[in-house]
């Protein structure tokens, strides 16, 4: 993985020092709290409901064992002994002080973690398909994309200032696992006809108060060109993009507004000039992009065989279902990618206690070529795993209540911190969550049903990407009054797909009867247990579903 | 209303602005005041005629004027330019970085944000972009760190002479094939170096020239300095550097620096120098300098090129060297013996230098033993392939990586490549 070298270590020790400064001029009173605001946000660092949260940035969802056992440390040494895994690959603490933020930073700076950009109306951490170097079917490593992109928003001087937030997402395989249709920008490696590597660059996209599926801007972008054309795009933004309500400054809204051919225009206007003023020094030296991707050499792989069959034989019930749900095919023979379930059942989706750190960062030393990823899906990846280490895996994972085989599966829900934590939700996720997982905690039900994937907004911003779930199911305030609306037939992958409302909400109490009517309706409905909820539904339409969650009302009859 | 400034607050006599609409007479030395969302068209035919622009930012967190800023200087504006308004201390270094020469703040906010908040702010080291864009950021230099923190800061849309810059001339230029050439300019009388190390260097083309790591090919007691430079055709630098002409500029930085040198190995009976490509330049340095004769009895270069034509460079400067008044006698076939292979044409030896390494081959072509970590000492230069792949093989020979700090017995360049 990326190391640090002397100038990221200077940079993130030199940025502590500022945040701190500007902690003292906040006190002082030489800054506002309106001005302090945004510098504290580019730091982490937010008011919550009852305290201030920090967000820390794993970038692209990499971490390794010292790292863990940092957070670990941090969680128990200035927060309530956990964390609290996010959508976009960061961890959050939710109880730490104000003025022990800045020795937190320096704990971080301590295994080359920071908090830069995590929040405000900036280039945020870039994220990447969190089974990148390791998944089967990848073209191309997206990290060190990632990685470049990092550097380069970092500090950025012209895009500290944006109308709104800006988020890219990079992935590298066919099978988009990194939602980059529902990001500022969404990058997808691709090749030319001549195999030369590049880029298909994707805008628009995003999820909140409206979602909007991303466009292609550019079929194909060669690779040196990516940094030039994405200071285009955000030059662009930065001067066009709405400033006079914030619900419409994200850059779909200019897309969606000015229309795709014309911002296009604008986009390849500004970005020849680029490339012509600076007499190419805004392109990438080609001789840092090679140092770049040297650290994202893969692990030095063993030539082992045997599946995991092989290794366990008959083996206990619990450890295969855990090896039928939680693991994905590895590139390199005899090796899996094991996918460590945050969403055991009744937890809150996405925590982990600092017990649970250490001992995910102990088997990634032991078994794991010292690599972890955090998954947008709230997970946590030990992404280079030989197979004949799974029992010993299992076994210690199941100590500290991570071996839920539950990946994919009705109860991996993702969910928002909502109205627990969040200054901005209008209605409780968590507990939603939770009742919907214990009341199909059933694990032959669960593999019954087969895929499923249910995601839980607190508010209209949209941070659970309901909009892109199976079933997705939206929080709001009615007079007072919790009101659960829910969507259906959402995809987050490459046939990506916002979920349709189906009609009104539930209060808190409803949600999961309407959830087992849903589902009674789809067992009953498909062709064979081959055929999962969402291509039921894509066959079907939403009107059987309709019925199902409200058998009191008539269906529309065809006239 | 002071006007910020790297140096701290300044004050100037008030100044009459005016707007765009001014642009209609026909005035020159204009002072304009514009809004963030001027488009630069409705500037550009007159930039001559303007010696400052004031942009107003109405919000601090307004950053469209960021924007504008880079836009005017991107258009070729070179006046002065001003960012005015609601600015916060922690946005300095922001607006110097996009193209500003300085930030005019009201009283009250002077008050509130005394100078030292400023000058603080401003850059002490090097941005991200500039260390994408530029290999020396990353050397730890901190007095060349703040060198290049300045010149990033020069507001001019094309070149101005840099603090830490030298510009010389070029003496001569030779080209070899279509992908090779090597071109000699003056030497600074204050640049120093030790021979094999690299400097940077770049041509005054632009606001924020690119810079690119070149080995010193001559020897450090030659009057001029030497570089020898593939040409890729879209190479951010090397499109433009393989037209200089004889009388041309070129930039060098100020100091020079590397490992392919004496001090980071300890001392051997037999340097072997293996190199690929243009990486053969530190070692034409090195095999010039008779020091290195005095520290080991026998030096062996390795020269692997895909064509004959290809070896010209380094067949003329073991030529030279054997023919020089003085070098000739300590640098003699028994004491430096050039081995040339090829990958591509018919040659008396053929392939890559890691196989014939593997193979004993070179050893027997040259009729020496192989290489012995008690007395033997080595040094590496090419593509990272080659360097990772021949390093491999020093290390089965039991060499050991060495650098300034901690001397060894191989050492490779990483901040040079092909």
């Amino acid at each position: 993985m990326y190391r640090y070298d002397e100038f990221d270590s200077d940079f993130v020790r030199d940025r502590v020092k500022r945040f701190r400064r500007q902690i003292e001029r906040r006190i002082s009173g030489a800054l506002t709290e309106d001005e302090f605001k945004p510098l504290r946000l580019q730091n982490g660092l937010y008011l919550q409901l009852h305290a201030y949260m920090l967000r820390v940035a794993v970038p692209y969802g990499t971490l390794n064992g010292r790292q863990m056992r940092q957070l670990a440390m941090i969680a128990d040494r200035w927060d309530r002994g956990y964390g609290h895994f996010t959508t976009r690959q960061n961890i959050q603490f939710n109880w730490p002080k104000l003025r022990d933020t800045a020795d937190i930073l320096d704990a971080l700076a301590d295994v080359e973690m920071h908090a830069i950009q995590t929040s405000g109306n900036c280039i945020r951490n870039v994220t990447a398909d969190h089974f990148a170097g390791a998944a089967a079917d990848e073209i191309e490593d997206p990290r060190p994309t990632a990685e470049l992109l990092r550097q380069w928003s970092t500090n950025h001087p012209e895009f500290a200032f944006l109308p709104r937030k800006f988020k890219i997402a990079v992935t590298g395989s066919p099978n988009d696992r990194a939602v980059t249709k529902a990001h500022d920008i969404g990058l997808r490696m691709v090749r030319d006809g001549d195999g030369a590597p590049g880029y298909e660059v994707i805008i628009g996209g995003g999820l909140g108060r409206t979602p909007m599926v991303g466009k292609v801007i550019r079929p194909f972008l060669a690779k040196q060109e990516l940094l030039a054309y994405i200071e285009a795009i955000l030059r662009v933004y930065n001067l066009y993009g709405r400033r006079d309500n914030k619900y419409k400054a994200r850059i779909k809204i200019l897309v969606h507004e000015t229309g795709l051919d014309k911002i296009r225009a604008e986009v390849e206007q500004e970005f020849s000039t680029i490339v012509r003023s600076t007499a190419g020094s805004a392109l990438p030296d080609l001789q840092e992009i090679a140092r770049i991707e040297s650290y994202f050499a893969p692990p030095a792989f063993e030539n082992t065989d045997g599946d995991v069959v092989d290794i366990v034989g008959a083996g206990d019930k619990e450890f295969l279902a855990w090896t039928r749900h939680n693991l994905a095919e590895h590139k390199q023979p005899g090796y899996t990618i094991v996918t460590v379930s945050l969403k055991a059942i009744g937890a809150i989706p996405g925590d982990a206690s600092s017990d649970q750190m250490r001992v995910m960062a102990d088997l990634a030393e032991r078994y794991g070529h010292d690599e972890i990823r955090i998954s947008h899906e709230q997970n946590v990846v030990l992404p280079h795993v030989r197979k004949r280490d799974l029992p010993a895996i299992f076994a210690e994972l199941k100590r500290v209540d991570l071996a839920t085989a539950n990946i994919g599966l009705i109860s991996d829900i993702i969910a928002c911190p909502g109205m627990d934590y969040c200054s901005l939700a209008t209605a409780r996720s968590i507990p939603i969550a939770q009742d919907i997982a214990r009341h199909f905690a059933d694990s032959t039900y669960a593999e019954t049903i087969g895929e499923m994937k249910i995601k839980i907004s607190g508010c209209i911003n949209a941070c659970g990407h309901h909009h892109v779930a199976h079933i997705g199911i939206l929080g709001l305030d009615r007079k007072g009054v919790e009101n659960y609306q829910i969507t259906l037939g959402g995809d987050h992958t490459e046939n990506f797909a916002i979920g349709e409302r189906a009609g009104p909400g539930f209060s808190a109490e409803e949600v999961v009867p309407a959830i087992e009517r849903l589902i009674q309706a789809y067992l009953e409905l498909r062709e064979g247990p081959d055929e999962t909820f969402l291509t039921a539904y894509r066959r079907l339409g939403q009107e059987p579903f309709k019925q199902a969650l409200f058998p009191n009302i008539q269906p529309a009859r065809a006239a | 209303m002071p006007i910020v400034t790297e140096t701290g607050f300044q004050t100037e006599p008030n100044l009459s602005f005016r707007g765009v609409e001014a642009l209609a007479e026909n005035c020159k030395n204009l002072t304009l005041d514009v809004d963030p969302d001027t488009e630069v068209d409705v500037l550009s035919d007159a930039f001559s005629r303007i010696d400052l622009i004031r942009v107003h930012f109405d919000s601090f967190a307004d950053g469209r004027g960021f924007s504008l800023g880079r836009r005017l200087r991107n258009a070729g504006y070179r006046g002065r330019l001003r960012a005015a308004g609601h600015l916060i201390s922690d946005q300095f270094r922001y607006a110097l970085e996009c193209g500003f020469d300085d930030v005019e703040i009201s009283d009250a906010l002077a008050t509130r944000q005394p100078e030292h908040h400023w000058i603080a702010d401003a850059p002490a080291r090097p941005t991200y972009r500039e260390k994408l864009s530029d290999v020396s950021a990353r050397l730890p230099e901190a007095q060349h760190a703040a060198d290049r923190a300045r010149s990033a800061l020069r507001p001019v849309s094309l070149y101005k002479p840099l603090a830490n810059v030298h510009e010389q001339v070029v003496t001569q230029v030779t080209h070899y094939t279509d992908g090779l050439f090597s071109f000699r300019i003056s030497r600074p009388s204050t640049f120093r170096f030790r021979s094999g190390e690299f400097v940077m260097i770049g041509l005054p083309n632009a606001e924020r020239p690119v810079f690119r790591a070149y080995s010193l090919a001559g020897p450090s007691w030659d009057d001029e300095l030497e570089f020898y430079s593939i040409k890729v055709p879209d190479g951010p630098l090397t499109q433009h550097l393989q037209r200089v002409e004889v009388g041309d500029t070129v930039l060098v930085k100020k100091k020079a620096t590397g490992t392919l040198v004496m001090d980071a190995l300890l001392s051997g009976k037999r340097l072997f120098l293996f190199s690929t490509g243009t990486g053969i330049a530190p070692f034409t340095s090195i095999i010039r300098d008779p020091e290195t004769y005095e520290k080991f009895e026998q030096v062996v270069l390795t020269q692997t090129c895909r064509t004959q034509a290809e070896l010209e460079f380094g067949l003329n400067v073991v030529a030279e060297t054997r023919g020089h008044e003085l070098l000739g006698d300590i640098a003699g076939p028994d004491k430096l013996v050039h081995f040339t292979t090829l990958t591509r044409d018919d040659h008396p030896h053929t392939g890559r230098i890691t196989t014939l390494l593997k193979d004993g081959h070179l050893f027997d072509a040259i009729g020496m033993a192989p290489i012995d970590a008690e007395q033997d000492r080595a040094m590496l230069c090419g593509s990272m392939d080659m360097l990772r792949d021949t390093g491999a093989i020093c290390e089965q020979f039991g060499l050991v990586e060495g650098s300034n700090s901690r001397p060894g017995t191989y050492v490779v360049e990483r901040a040079f490549v092909d």
